[in-house]
């Protein structure tokens, strides 16, 4: 019988669940605690709602060149490679001013897991993950035949699950309308989605696919996405790409 | 000829004095009001940046170089480049252009990579329900993926039942 530690974290105002399967008690505690620092830290330079955040300052012109940290960086970088990427779908003017608080989200998870997680990997644990408000990256020990089951939530009711995946070594995104459209703009209505789930090796492509899938429509999303993907439209269906039966 | 041996050596040693006085205080002085009218009210993120820099730098040794060197020629002009961080679509760098003393600029130079898509998602996608609904308590699920957003919301919703059905079961250690 595998032994499960969980331990939930609050930071950037979202749950974070942090789980090892079969971990050393005190080294997961200790990486739940360097979890939650880096994610406090995250917020204190990232947070477009603190005023002397990093972000807060760039926007307002105020931020000088010794205050680009190597994070701040990064964030930047991606923000703009996300942009390209996904042809513009992914903005981070959308309010028309820089906000990175679309991929800040995935990075933070996805460095926090491989910064702080991946380590109880090579020091016996069968499997780690980390899900911060339902975008998650997750891992198997190596020769491991664990799978993480993986329920994506139904859009009208989150005490319902659509589908359940099975996983090893993935990151799993789920972007929808019905909690936080407002910052999403759609550019196709006939063909809109209410829900995007995105599967993909690391979150922050698959975070960034979600955005941008519920921006782009099902039409303009399958022509320019090439992973696997799992999408409810306005009418309610389920909708596989990548190698699975629609259903 | 012993006393004009004499005197010069001590002369050197006179100097040698001198010189080191002037870079242990002089120049160590220069160099600390150097940082602090660059980073004066900054305090909080030069120290920021130096915690994030130890643990990145398993992850890229070239960051702290970079982060180190562009600090300290802050106000002088031209371009710094950031270290490259590895994303999904290819190598991503920050470019600063300063001039005038002010950072006028910022180009992200990329490098694409073809090969993107086919680093394969190390994953079995199972459709286990098609049309209705399942439960999260009967299938064997540890992870919910949803577009739930905030920590007040998270109550009562199935990845918290799940938490706390493991929680009950298993010796597990969760503390909240």
């Amino acid at each position: 019988m595998p032994q499960q530690q969980t331990k939930l974290i609050q930071a950037m105002g979202m749950p974070f669940t942090v789980i090892a399967i079969d971990a050393d008690t005190a080294a997961f505690q200790l990486a739940t605690q360097q979890i939650e620092a880096f994610l406090q830290q995250v917020d204190r330079d990232f947070s477009p709602f603190k005023s002397d955040s990093l972000v807060s300052r760039f926007q307002r012109d105020e931020l000088l060149l010794t205050d680009w940290t190597p994070e701040f960086q990064t964030v930047y970088g991606l923000a703009a490679r996300a942009q390209t990427a996904t042809g513009g779908a992914f903005n981070p003017y959308f309010r028309g001013v820089w906000d990175p608080t679309g991929v800040t989200k995935g990075w933070s998870i996805q460095e926090a897991y491989n910064r702080y997680l991946t380590p109880l990997l090579q020091r016996g644990a069968t499997a780690v993950a980390l899900n911060g408000a339902g975008d998650m990256q997750m891992g198997v020990a190596a020769g491991s035949d664990w799978h993480w089951g993986v329920g994506i939530e139904d859009p009208q009711s989150s005490q319902r699950l659509l589908y359940r995946y099975e996983l090893q070594n993935a990151a799993v995104a789920t972007s929808g309308f019905s909690k936080r459209g407002d910052h999403i703009k759609i550019t196709d209505a006939t063909h809109s989605l209410v829900q995007a789930t995105i599967l993909a090796s690391t979150l922050i492509e698959a975070d960034v696919w979600a955005t941008a899938a519920l921006a782009m429509g099902r039409v303009a999303f399958t022509r320019a996405y090439h992973g696997q993907a799992l999408l409810v439209d306005a009418q309610q269906r389920l909708i596989t790409l990548g190698g699975e039966a629609v259903a | 000829m012993k006393k004009v041996t004499g005197f010069i050596v001590s002369l050197i040693v006179l100097i040698a004095i001198i010189l080191d006085g002037f870079w242990l205080f002089f120049k160590n002085k220069n160099a600390q009001t150097e940082t602090s009218t660059t980073s004066g009210t900054q305090q909080t993120a030069s120290a920021d940046s130096t915690g994030a820099t130890s643990s990145t730098s398993s992850s890229s040794s070239s960051s702290s170089s970079n982060s180190a060197s562009s600090s300290s020629s802050s106000l002088k002009d031209g371009s710094y480049t950031g270290a490259a961080t590895s994303t999904q679509w290819g190598d991503v760098q920050v470019q600063a252009v300063v001039s005038g003393g002010k950072l006028t600029k910022v180009n992200v130079l990329e490098y694409p990579n073809d090969n993107g898509h086919d680093q394969k998602v190390n994953s079995q996608a199972l459709p286990v329900y098609k049309k209705e609904a399942i439960s999260a308590q009967g299938a064997d699920i540890q992870l919910v993926s949803g577009a739930s957003e905030t920590y007040k919301g998270f109550t009562g919703s199935l990845q918290d039942a799940l938490n706390q059905a493991k929680e009950g079961s298993s010796d597990a250690t969760t503390t909240n």
